[in-house]
């Protein structure tokens, strides 16, 4: 259900614009800035979905997930938990797609290594 | 002992024949017999009839397409004109007052408070609640749940209802059940049409002797004795005729079914079975499809005084309809409530309060089938599902990811930028006019939500996104230097000099589309700026048979020829498949398969097919993010620089396109939310009045600036297995920064970045290099 409890009320002005690619000075993986508006709103469907796939109902956290990602498209926590629910719901290969971009978006970041790494390995196993 | 003959016979007993009163008695007892025995021949026969009738489906539902549902939250920027008519299209009424039911909206300033309906799509069940949405300029500023009163983060508004599935009857009915029904509204129907239906047995006597008496003294037919009953009977079994033969089947029917079914179910079915209006060419039928219709809201909530204004209808719907006269309707409404006081169903106080109340009817908008091309793709899509028969008489609930506020858009767009092309536009046949096409597509999870196929689907079906094969022109032209990516770079040089290629024997002489003086470009300036010659060369050294591999892993379903002029897109693509193509690029090089059917749910609610976002990888990120890179110079410096005088002030990435004599004008642009197509042509290729920039990249902004909610501003992440280097223009290389006049930072894949300094700059004395320039200065002074 779309309609969650308030954990941090996003008001703020809307995003500021990414810096443009083709001015990036730093060669290192370009940071996101903080998220603005549509992308907390995001992240709230990214938890609701979180709880689903914890519910064992992979349907529903891929229709949620769905609606996480057109919001925040470069989300990598979107992806990973798109290949936990369609690991749930034994379609390997959607579950490797989409560990792929999630590894792509996570890159980096350590809280999500471990994570990712189970993940592969999941799959992997799921696909043998 | 032998007989005597002469012996008297005994005189011979004499039948004795029956008295003629005795035989008709016989005859009478033989023909009651035998017409009892058909009766109850004919009874039993009605009884099956009546069971296999009610058994099974009752009514033929047509199915229903829906929208997608809204996500709105706090910070979000909104049309407010646009959500306002989504609202209204929702069926939420304008009220002046706090809204106290579901459906109610109240417009304030800066503040709209509204009572949401309850949403029941698959996966969610929520109930209506109060909220208050509070804006900031074009922004939501926050959202608060008046019941509980706290903020929350985002809520979801219900899917619109695109289409019907009619079958030949076009009938409109929403199934309930009697214990959905106020009492009140059941008892208003008794009072209106049969007020001892719990006493008879299907035909009421003493009903069709007071009927008799009326109509004797006025001369007139005033009243007829039809039970709801046989009412029933009529509507489902009966052709509608006057006739003696006729009532009699009725009241057979009526009475078999009274022997049937219990009267709660008869009530039930009737109240289900009514004809209680018109919607246009759409019959209502039914207290649940009629209480929508006529108050907004589910039967349930209907209150004493609607339900009276209900049951008034049913003697003849369109006269009494508060549409056509509110003043009859409140006479008739008042009648069936002074019934319902006499046969002390409601009090006298109940009776004058409903009575005061005045007939309010919501208000409809005439039925009309929504994004009419979209849904049509939508039939294609289930036609391999269920057959024609099964959409018009299965009820059910088809959603879909088509977003209406987007869709309308589109459609306002593409008239107003059809409506631009001035004189080529106006005064035309309609079918030697221009045509146009829009797409709207969410390039990570491949959501339709807006498909507009023509420019008047009245005038013409044909969806020229999904029917048409249309020249892509240099709209191909991405494709052409992905295949390149894998040996050069977005620095390397290719020729800009006019050459003869050989086309199946013939002499082929490619042209830029205006002259451009350098023998030499870079493959981003030759993309950004749509240079035919260098597309050519670099396609003829990426290799042709290469070309036509990656278009055909982007998912073209074209027959191409590997041959020069395959660079400049000089075959025909389905627009559909170009869109999806494009959206590779956006999504990190995984092509998503095109959505538009997302669940189809039974009547019951149970789900029927579910379709997802699928994904599958064409490219490597790191290629896609290099390809969006160099299509967002082509927006920025080259062909779709005119975006920015036309308002767009976000980043984008896009690529136009013109056909050979200006045949075929596309554009299509993205940013990490959303990809647009747009295209603009005749259907008989007759040359429009300017090229894509002119004619179709104006359409396109026109319309991103309505659908900006959809929009973050956000750009799209460098991947894994690029590297950013500064470079010297003239030569590729890794620029000297002192030395190489002109530099610019440029994206590489990781395996093939120059790792050279500049060897032609190397010797370059920078105070030599100021001599020369203030040397020139002097000169050109």
């Amino acid at each position: 259900m779309l309609c969650i409890p308030l954990a941090r009320c996003a008001t703020g002005p809307s995003l500021a614009p990414l810096p443009d690619p083709a001015l990036s000075k730093e060669e290192k993986p370009e940071v996101e800035p903080a998220p603005g508006p549509g992308r907390l709103a995001s992240l709230q469907l990214t938890e609701h979905a979180r709880l689903l796939i914890e519910e064992k109902k992979p349907d529903e956290a891929i229709r949620t997930l769905e609606r996480a990602v057109n919001l925040y498209p470069t989300n990598g926590g979107n992806y990973y938990y798109l290949a936990e629910a369609w690991l749930l719901k034994g379609n390997v290969r959607e579950a490797g797609e989409f560990h792929g971009i999630a590894a792509m978006y996570l890159r980096g970041r350590g809280e999500w290594k471990v994570r990712l790494t189970n993940q592969r390995e999941k799959i992997s196993k799921a696909s043998r | 002992m032998k007989k005597n003959k002469t012996q008297k016979p005994r005189p011979k007993k004499r039948k004795k024949r029956p008295s003629r009163t005795r035989r008709t008695l016989k005859l009478i007892c033989l023909v009651t017999v035998l017409l009892t025995a058909s009766l109850a021949g004919y009874l039993f026969y009605l009884s099956t009839e009546i069971d296999k009738r009610f058994s099974g489906r009752r009514w033929s539902i047509p199915s229903k397409v829906f929208s997608d549902t809204t996500i709105l939250y706090p910070g979000q920027e909104i049309h407010k004109v646009s959500l306002e008519k989504k609202l209204r299209n929702l069926g939420y009424r304008n009220v002046n007052y706090k809204p106290r039911e579901k459906g109610e909206i109240r417009f304030l300033k800066n503040t709209w408070e509204l009572f949401l309906n309850d949403l029941q799509v698959p996966h969610t069940n929520r109930k209506g609640f109060p909220l208050l949405l509070t804006f900031k300029g074009n922004h939501i500023h926050s959202i608060l749940n008046l019941q509980t009163q706290k903020p929350i983060p985002l809520f979801e508004l219900e899917p619109e209802l695109l289409m019907l599935f009619f079958g030949p009857e076009r009938e409109q009915r929403r199934l309930i059940s009697i214990k959905e029904i106020p009492g009140h509204t059941i008892q208003a129907v008794l009072a209106a049409e049969d007020n001892r239906f719990y006493e008879h047995f299907g035909m009421d006597p003493l009903s069709i002797l007071r009927a008799l008496y009326v109509n004797l003294r006025h001369g007139d037919i005033r009243q007829g004795g039809s039970t709801i009953t046989q009412q029933l009977a009529k509507n489902y079994f009966l052709v509608p005729e006057r006739t003696f033969t006729r009532k009699i089947k009725e009241v057979f029917l009526a009475v078999t079914m009274e022997f049937t079914l219990a009267k709660d179910e008869i009530i039930e079915i009737y109240l289900n079975e009514i004809y209680l209006g018109q919607k246009g060419s759409i019959s209502i039928n039914g207290i649940g499809e009629a209480s929508r219709f006529y108050f907004g809201k589910h039967p349930g909530r209907l209150t004493l005084d609607e339900g009276a204004v209900l049951a008034g209808l049913i003697r003849a719907p369109n006269l009494y309809s508060p549409y056509a006269d509110k003043e009859r309707c409140t006479l008739r409404r008042n009648t069936v409530l002074k019934a319902m006081n006499k046969l002390g169903w409601i009090s006298q106080e109940q009776m004058a309060k409903a009575i005061s109340k005045p007939v309010r009817p919501s208000g409809y908008e005439s039925y009309r089938k929504q994004a009419p091309y979209f849904v049509d793709y939508v039939s294609s899509q289930l036609s391999s599902l269920y057959p024609a028969e099964a959409l018009s008489s299965l009820g059910l609930s088809i959603y879909t990811t088509l977003d209406t506020e987007v869709q309308r858009a589109a459609e306002a767009a593409l008239v107003r930028g059809l409506k631009r092309l001035g004189p080529f536009d106006a005064g035309q046949e309609p079918n030697t006019k221009p045509q146009g096409a829009l797409l709207v597509i969410q390039p990570k999870t491949g959501y339709i939500l807006a498909m507009v196929g023509g420019r008047e689907y009245g005038e013409s079906q044909f969806n020229r996104l999904t029917q048409a094969r249309r020249q892509p022109g240099s709209a191909f032209k991405p494709f052409v230097f992905l295949t390149g990516l894998d040996h050069f770079t977005p620095a390397t040089r290719f020729s800009n000099e006019a050459k003869t290629y050989r086309i199946e024997g013939k002499p082929w002489n490619p042209k830029n589309y205006s002259p451009i003086p350098d023998k030499e470009v870079t493959m981003r300036t030759a993309l950004a700026k749509s240079i035919n010659l260098a597309t050519v060369d670099l396609a003829i050294k990426a290799g042709l048979d290469r070309v036509v591999e990656t278009a055909l892993s982007f998912g073209f379903s074209s027959r191409f020829t590997p041959s020069p002029s395959l660079a400049l897109g000089s075959f025909e693509v389905i627009p559909l498949e170009l869109a999806c193509a494009y959206c590779a690029f956006a999504a990190d090089g995984s092509l998503p398969q095109p959505l538009s059917v997302k669940d189809v749910m039974d009547e019951k609610g149970k789900s029927m097919e579910r379709r997802y976002m699928t994904v599958r990888k064409v490219t490597t990120p790191a290629k896609a993010f290099i390809m969006t890179s160099m299509l967002q110079s082509a927006v920025l410096e080259g062909t779709g620089r005119g975006l920015k005088a036309l308002g767009i002030d976000f980043p984008v990435a896009g690529k136009t396109g013109t056909t050979n004599d200006l045949k075929d004008a596309w554009f299509v642009g993205y940013t990490p939310e959303l990809l647009t197509l747009v295209w603009v042509g005749f259907d008989h290729a007759k040359p429009l009045p300017g090229s894509a920039s002119d004619v179709a990249l104006p359409i396109w902004a026109d319309l991103m600036k309505e659908v900006k909610q959809h929009l973050s501003g956000g750009w799209f992440v460098m991947p894994p297995g690029v590297v950013g280097k500064e470079i010297c223009i003239e030569s590729g290389q890794l620029a000297l920064p002192s030395k190489c006049p002109q530099r610019r930072r440029e994206f590489f894949l990781e395996e093939n970045a120059p790792k050279e300094y500049c060897t032609l700059h190397a010797d370059y004395d920078p105070m030599e290099r100021l001599i020369k320039g203030v040397k020139n200065l002097i000169r050109n002074f």
